[in-house]
């Protein structure tokens, strides 16, 4: 994590100094956009996320604790940020996330259909992606930095600012539904 | 379906997403979005609503309202 701002750039921002924000932006904005990405994985989305993230720190800086870390106070808005934006792309496109929309591997034209041997690698890509895109954001968010981030939950924890066990639930509950949904599209490693 | 067989299928699917690129300045973006009156959310509305409503059918109700603001 980033190097932590001092005190009184800190003190200045708690009490709404625009200079001190904009020191604070240009200082975190990058590892703040590393972060929401790797949860919402598209650019235009994670810049949509780390907007509002900035914007609600600032909104909220009243309760900003200057004594206490900006680094982690940021990470865990912009978290939160960015399951908001996966609970909008979630509505925008829960027509093409609805299983009924998903065919199973079997019957997507396999390559002996179409002159090959069965589903393309990029065919199951897609299906693996719509399976991870098909769960509730607050699973789908523990399931991209547990299961391909390879984050310890202790960070998730933090980052979402739930206990350690809501962290692990949360997980169990997303990998049983992503078994079971790859199970039932028939893709097999 | 093991976990690990689980996370290798997940690892194979997703690409590391790229970090570099972004050549936008967001910073006008944010200060803008600072400068903008607060906007009302619909849980808002709804309480402004709700309030009104139960003041209009209990005026005396008003005492309680004051007492916990």
């Amino acid at each position: 994590m980033q190097d932590e701002p001092d005190a009184e750039l800190l003190r200045r921002f708690a009490h709404g100094d625009r200079d001190a924000f904009e020191t604070l932006f240009r200082q975190f904005e990058r590892e703040v956009y590393r972060w929401i990405l790797r949860i919402v994985r598209e650019p235009g989305a994670a810049e949509d996320a780390l907007v509002e993230a900035f914007w609600r720190a600032y909104r909220g800086r009243a309760r900003f604790d200057p004594s206490r870390s900006f680094g982690a106070w940021m990470r865990r808005i912009a978290t939160h940020c960015a399951i908001d934006q996966l609970n909008a792309a979630r509505r925008r496109n829960w027509k093409q996330l609805d299983d009924t929309h998903l065919e199973p591997v079997g019957q997507v034209p396999s390559r002996s259909e179409s002159g090959r041997d069965g589903p393309s690698v990029l065919e199951i890509a897609d299906h693996i992606r719509r399976a991870l895109a098909s769960l509730p954001p607050k699973l789908r968010v523990v399931a991209t930095l547990a299961l391909i981030e390879e984050l310890p939950h202790a960070e998730i924890a933090d980052a979402l600012g739930v206990p350690l066990g809501t962290v692990k639930s949360r997980l169990f509950r997303a990998t049983r539904h992503l078994r079971a949904k790859l199970t039932r599209l028939g893709t097999q490693t | 379906m093991t976990d690990d067989q689980l996370k290798e299928v997940l690892h194979r699917a997703f690409a590391p997403p790229e970090h570099e690129g972004r050549a936008d300045d967001l910073w006008t973006r944010v200060a803008a979005r600072c400068d903008e009156p607060p906007r009302w959310s619909y849980v808002d509305l709804g309480l402004v609503a709700a309030v009104g409503t139960v003041l209009a059918l209990f005026p005396d109700w008003i005492w309680v309202l004051a007492y916990s603001l």
